[in-house]
């Protein structure tokens, strides 16, 4: 636990009258992680349907680098092996501008941007991907992100990424080969379950 | 079951004006850190600073900003900690801090916040520096104090 906590008028160890801020949920559940200790191309992650009576939701939380020293590339993601059915609209943030792209026909879903290899060491992408529904076998799969990354530009994503296909998810493909690219050691994938 | 992912570690309501709340100790037993906050300010707005392990550089620290107001859509990038901008009305953030016990990474912050009566707010931000958090530092700054009531609460996410 934290041995202390301060501003001008509190004393440590003793009980304020207190309320928590904000909602931070106590119903996510960690499912899997992978924090890579060598450079690889892709990281799987299978057997979801699992967990399809327990949790409603997935939430991922990535924090991923490119090895190669090509341009920064998007988090390429599929769900079940499949190479169709992805669109996205975004509200991008860069280097002092704001743009609206969208690609209503894409091979993958796309989770957020990775820095590239000849960005400043140490500067990481990082996403947080909630998506809803994930194990319904009537609904189409949305997810809800927040991305970027701060290095050879500035970029700030509020992304909507969609999977047009009812199949619950059953395998989430993480890719960086798409690009011709691997993840360099040190990235990570965070897989946590939501309840309803 | 799997693990329940986060843990409350930590929380202060303010029972008077602040310029600063603090956190320190903070155990290197979670992958990430949640910082909520919901409040307001007192004097001057804007450009709350969010400093870890005492690192006040501002140098340190970079941002990208997206925000809407109602009328307009705007962005900035600077070389500070900023990571809200709380008014006098009722605000509300949730800051992430991604990997923060990490040892080879710079600390990636996505704070997503509003003022309640006017503004959404977008922060993508980070600390250039691969060292864990092991402290942090929450200025109202620009000349402001957070107002009494406000509340901060620290989460723990494992990984």
């Amino acid at each position: 636990m934290i041995k202390s906590a301060s501003q001008s008028s509190l004393t440590n160890d003793v009980k304020y009258r207190s309320m928590a801020a904000g909602a931070v949920p106590s119903n996510e559940y960690l499912i899997a992680t992978a924090i890579l200790p060598v450079d690889q191309n892709t990281v799987v992650f299978s057997n979801l349907n699992q967990w399809a009576g327990i949790y409603k939701d997935l939430k991922i939380v990535c924090n991923a680098r490119n090895y190669t020293n090509v341009g920064s590339g998007g988090l390429n993601i599929r769900f079940n092996g499949s190479s169709s059915g992805y669109s996205y609209h975004l509200i991008e943030a860069v280097n002092g501008g704001v743009n609206f792209p969208q690609n209503s026909s894409m091979s993958v879903l796309l989770g957020g941007l990775v820095p590239h290899g000849a960005t400043t060491g140490g500067v990481f992408g990082p996403s947080i991907i909630y998506i809803t529904d994930a194990f319904s076998s009537t609904k189409g799969k949305t997810a809800r992100i927040s991305a970027g990354n701060l290095g050879y530009y500035n970029y700030a994503w509020s992304l909507s990424s969609y999977w047009n296909n009812t199949a619950p998810i059953n395998e989430i493909l993480f890719s960086a080969a798409l690009d011709g690219n691997y993840f360099t050691g040190g990235t990570r994938f965070s897989i946590y379950g939501v309840t309803a | 079951m799997a693990l329940q992912a986060t843990t409350a570690l930590a929380n202060i309501t303010l029972q008077a004006t602040a310029s600063s709340v603090t956190f320190n100790s903070i155990p290197n037993t979670y992958r990430d850190l949640i910082l909520t906050v919901t409040g307001s300010i007192t004097g001057s707005q804007g450009n709350n600073r969010l400093y870890f392990n005492n690192d006040f550089t501002e140098g340190n620290y970079l941002y990208c900003r997206l925000l809407g107001d109602g009328t307009n859509v705007g962005t900035e990038a600077a070389a500070n900690a900023t990571v809200s901008d709380f008014t006098t009305g009722r605000n509300q953030a949730v800051i992430e801090i991604i990997d923060y016990s990490a040892d080879n990474k710079f600390k990636n912050r996505i704070a997503r916040g509003d003022n309640l009566s006017s503004t959404v707010i977008y922060y993508m931000s980070r600390w250039s520096s691969n060292a864990p958090v092991t402290s942090i530092t929450y200025n109202a700054t620009n000349g402001g104090s957070w107002a009494a009531g406000t509340s901060f609460a620290l989460y723990g996410r494992i990984a």
